[in-house]
């Protein structure tokens, strides 16, 4: 029993995804063959690497609405930089720093003039959207080079190269937040601020990192979009954003802050590709599907924040009648 | 315990700051006014004041929250100033708030080791940092696995937890804020048990209390503060409880107070067996037409809480509320209705829309009234928002300026107007004076005295002891969630007997 209420969490994140893959196993033809469970894999690695971004924003209260908008730019930035005949690594390189400059300007406008992070990176987010519709009077690439093709969709050992390439970036995500100081600072500030400020920790550069870090990642899921699909179009990036913030409430991150593993938000991710690749299967169309997953958010912010209240009703603020007796 | 003093302050003085401890501009009013304090290696020092006598605002000072004024501090004859905690705890002065100051969501050794993090050769060193913390609760006799989650804790643990990180610091110097504030009497006996065993460490403790019970038990020494000066210190063979009060309360009341209402006999409000908390004890209070009825006690002792269960904006459990004889469902929006108002202590966060003027912030409650056909009327507002202004003596530039730029007083001034243009029967008014300058006290203390002439019943809350006595036909105290006594007759409200009641001596 004790083991149950110790890991209710995870135990409901596992048992979503059990109930998930035997509905999609018995009910959808197709779903549970090797082939379509490893492109489930794929599918649900930019989602994943995303999350682990927007999870440590999370964390500390926060949430990063730019991250469509990045993945969206990004995409457009590599395959103007194609055109153009720059090589793979340096186009690589030049959208991940993209993405974390504007992580950075979200992030400054948080740590250092106080706006409210859903403005900030909603903004920022927006600014994005519009310039990526820029880069080709909003036409879209397509045709890259067979280096960056197989980023997405080429195979090591027989598994997906966008498989190790999520692995990566959870392995970053926990390393920073179980292996690094900085990892304990980040979930402190989503607990009471004030600890940190009153041990001498500079919370503005935790900010800065987060925002930072979220960007970063949000580039890295836009390379790999575009990789995969060989192509980029201006509103590549529109529905994942609201897939990572699923994936990251699937997996236990509580929108309240300060709480949550950077591993379950894969776990997370993964369910998420599962619906879709489901849905998919069924021709359910991809605004039915969008439906479907704000609705999933919904039903499990809802679930946690009841499941909260119900937790600080039990704590009691003054002392049992029977105790002031004694004193 | 040695006599060697390790640690002096002298003539610190610090105005009325702001919540970043910032002087405000141009402020007079003296929070601390030239208080000394020392502190001998090994003793356990106790500062004792009333609500406001300045014994937080010194202790934040020592521990680098907030800048002194003026004054000097010295450690070991050295002259300090700690700029912030951690300065200070770099000193060893660690501080243990009465609100502990620990993040919830992380386990004990995080906290412990929050902003001086183990490392190892490349990562964090998770290992060595869990077995340090469990030597240093091992050291202290404590039994704390240290990777449980600070939450799954009870208060008393947590404090282990803040005792254990002080520490970790090498602090020779522990401010204790209240410290048994929320501890049952067995978790009080294990942090005293604590006390005597840092004591002979040579660890000095500077301890925060209200109450005289625990004096005894473990001071060395006491010194008491009342109204922001310094007033003497004893020692411990001079504690004596009665000699401590009057050192504590020794003021003289002023012709502040005004009492020209006389309380009818018709029962306004009744409460009936009410309880805040499923497991406190009930509680029944009333109040008259024309009546102003006291709310004695600590902060935290249950009087706001009480006032908000009966307005309806908090949770309460059994009971009724019966008015004018009649029994009133707790709904807010009833209850402003039918013409009773509750005034909380935060004006600021609840009371007034900072951003806006004086006339919108006085109409706000009353549009609905004021308007039936919904559509607002400019000069129909101004005209009514004027009256109550001039009512009032509400002192402005502009009345068109935003309400933060009033002063304390004025701003008060405007949440009074706010209610009172909706011509309540009774009213409800949580620390009517917090913050503001004598003249404006004096104004607001009229004010009530009017309402209560018309027939208003007034319930006031408030922690200024000369005020509640001032201006209360009766008064009740509460303590710990519950109402412990009831003082009827003007002749027996005295400082010392209602100071008693508040911290349990009685």
């Amino acid at each position: 029993m004790e083991f149950f209420r110790k890991n209710k969490k995870t135990l409901l994140i596992a048992l979503i995804g059990i109930v998930l893959f035997l509905a999609g196993g018995s009910c959808v033809h197709n779903f549970l063959t090797p082939g379509n469970l490893l492109n489930v894999l794929r599918q649900s690695a930019p989602i994943a690497i995303a999350a682990v971004g927007i999870s440590q924003v999370i964390v500390i209260k926060g949430i990063d609405l730019s991250v469509g908008g990045i993945i969206s730019f990004c995409g457009m930035l590599i395959g103007i930089l194609f055109q153009n005949g720059v090589s793979i690594p340096v186009a690589i390189g030049v959208a991940m720093l993209t993405g974390v400059l504007f992580g950075l300007l979200s992030g400054s406008l948080v740590a250092y003039l106080n706006v409210p992070p859903f403005v900030s990176t909603l903004v920022v987010g927006q600014i994005m959207q519009g310039a990526a519709y820029l880069f080709n009077n909003g036409n879209s690439f397509g045709s890259f080079p067979d280096g960056f093709k197989f980023i997405g969709n080429g195979k090591l050992l027989g598994v997906p190269v966008s498989v190790y390439l999520m692995v990566l970036f959870v392995a970053i995500g926990v390393i920073i937040t179980t292996k690094l100081p900085i990892g304990t600072h980040i979930y402190g500030l989503g607990g009471n601020e004030q600890v940190l400020v009153n041990a001498g920790i500079r919370t503005d550069t935790i900010k800065l990192f987060v925002f930072m870090f979220s960007g970063f990642c949000a580039a890295a899921a836009g390379v790999l979009l575009a990789a995969q699909l060989n192509s980029a179009y201006p509103a590549q990036g529109d529905n994942y954003q609201t897939d990572a913030i699923a994936a990251c409430v699937i997996g236990g991150i509580n929108m309240a802050g300060g709480e949550g593993k950077v591993l379950f938000t894969m776990v997370g991710a993964l369910i998420i590709g599962s619906v879709r690749n489901i849905l998919n299967l069924l021709h359910v169309s991809v605004y039915f599907q969008n439906i479907i997953v704000g609705v999933i958010i919904i039903a499990v912010v809802a679930f946690s924040m009841i499941m909260k209240a119900r937790r600080e009703e039990k704590t009691a603020q003054f002392k049992p009648a029977e105790e002031m007796k004694k004193n | 315990m040695s006599n060697k003093t390790i640690l002096e302050m002298k003539g610190i003085t610090k105005y009325i700051f702001d919540s970043s401890g910032n002087a405000i501009r141009n402020a007079t009013v003296k929070i601390l006014d030239n208080v000394q304090f020392d502190l001998r290696e090994g003793e356990v020092h106790i500062l004792v004041g009333e609500n406001g006598a300045g014994k937080s605002t010194l202790m934040k000072v020592l521990g680098g929250i907030i800048p002194a004024d003026e004054g000097e501090m010295l450690l070991d004859g050295k002259k300090i100033t700690p700029k912030n905690a951690k300065e200070a705890m770099e000193l060893g002065i660690g501080f243990i708030h009465q609100e502990l100051n620990l993040c919830n969501n992380l386990t004990v050794a995080q906290n412990i080791f929050m902003g001086q993090e183990k490392k190892g050769k490349v990562f964090m060193d998770n290992r060595g940092m869990l077995q340090k913390a469990k030597n240093l609760l091992m050291e202290l006799g404590i039994d704390i696995d240290p990777s449980t989650q600070v939450a799954k804790l009870s208060t008393a643990q947590q404090q282990v937890v803040e005792i254990v990180k002080v520490l970790s610091y090498n602090c020779r110097i522990i401010i204790m804020d209240e410290p048994t504030s929320s501890l049952t009497k067995k978790e009080i006996d294990f942090l005293f048990s604590l006390i005597h065993k840092l004591r002979a460490d040579g660890v000095s403790i500077i301890y925060i209390s209200h109450r005289t019970e625990e004096f005894e038990q473990v001071g060395d020494r006491l010194s008491v503060l009342r109204d922001g000066t310094y007033i003497g210190t004893l020692e411990r063979e001079d504690f004596e409880i009665n000699r401590i009060v009057k050192m504590m309360v020794g003021r003289t009341l002023g012709e502040m107070y005004e009492n020209h209402h006389v309380p009818g006999n018709e029962i306004a409000v009744e409460v009936k067996n009410i309880r805040l908390e499923e497991h406190t004890a009930p509680i029944s209070i009333h109040v008259n037409a024309g009546e102003i009825v006291g709310m004695g006690g600590l902060v935290g002792a249950g009087r706001t809480e009480l006032a908000k269960s009966v307005f309806g904006v908090r949770k309460s459990f059994g009971g009724e509320v019966l008015y004018f004889g009649k029994k009133h469902s707790l709904n807010p929006k009833e209850w402003v209705r039918d013409g009773l108002i509750y005034l909380t202590e935060d004006r600021k966060d609840e009371g007034l829309i900072l951003d806006m003027g004086i006339p919108e912030n006085i109409t706000l409650a009353n549009l609905w009234r004021m308007f039936k056909s919904g559509v607002l009327n400019d000069a129909a507002e101004a005209k009514a928002s004027e009256n109550m202004i001039k009512e009032l003596n509400i002192m402005y530039k502009n009345a068109n300026q935003p309400v933060k730029t009033l002063s304390g007083g004025n701003q008060q001034k405007v949440v009074l107007g706010k209610c009172l243009i909706t011509e309540p029967r009774v009213l409800i008014i949580d620390e009517p004076t917090r913050g503001i300058d004598v003249g404006a006290k004096r104004e607001i203390y009229h004010i009530i005295d009017q309402l209560a002439s018309q027939g208003v019943a007034v319930i006031m809350i408030s922690s200024d002891m000369p005020e509640l006595i001032g201006m209360s036909d009766r008064l009740y105290v509460m303590k710990d969630g519950a109402v412990v006594a009831e003082i009827s007759d003007k002749k027996d409200m005295d400082q010392e007997k209602i100071l008693s009641y508040t911290i349990g001596q009685k």
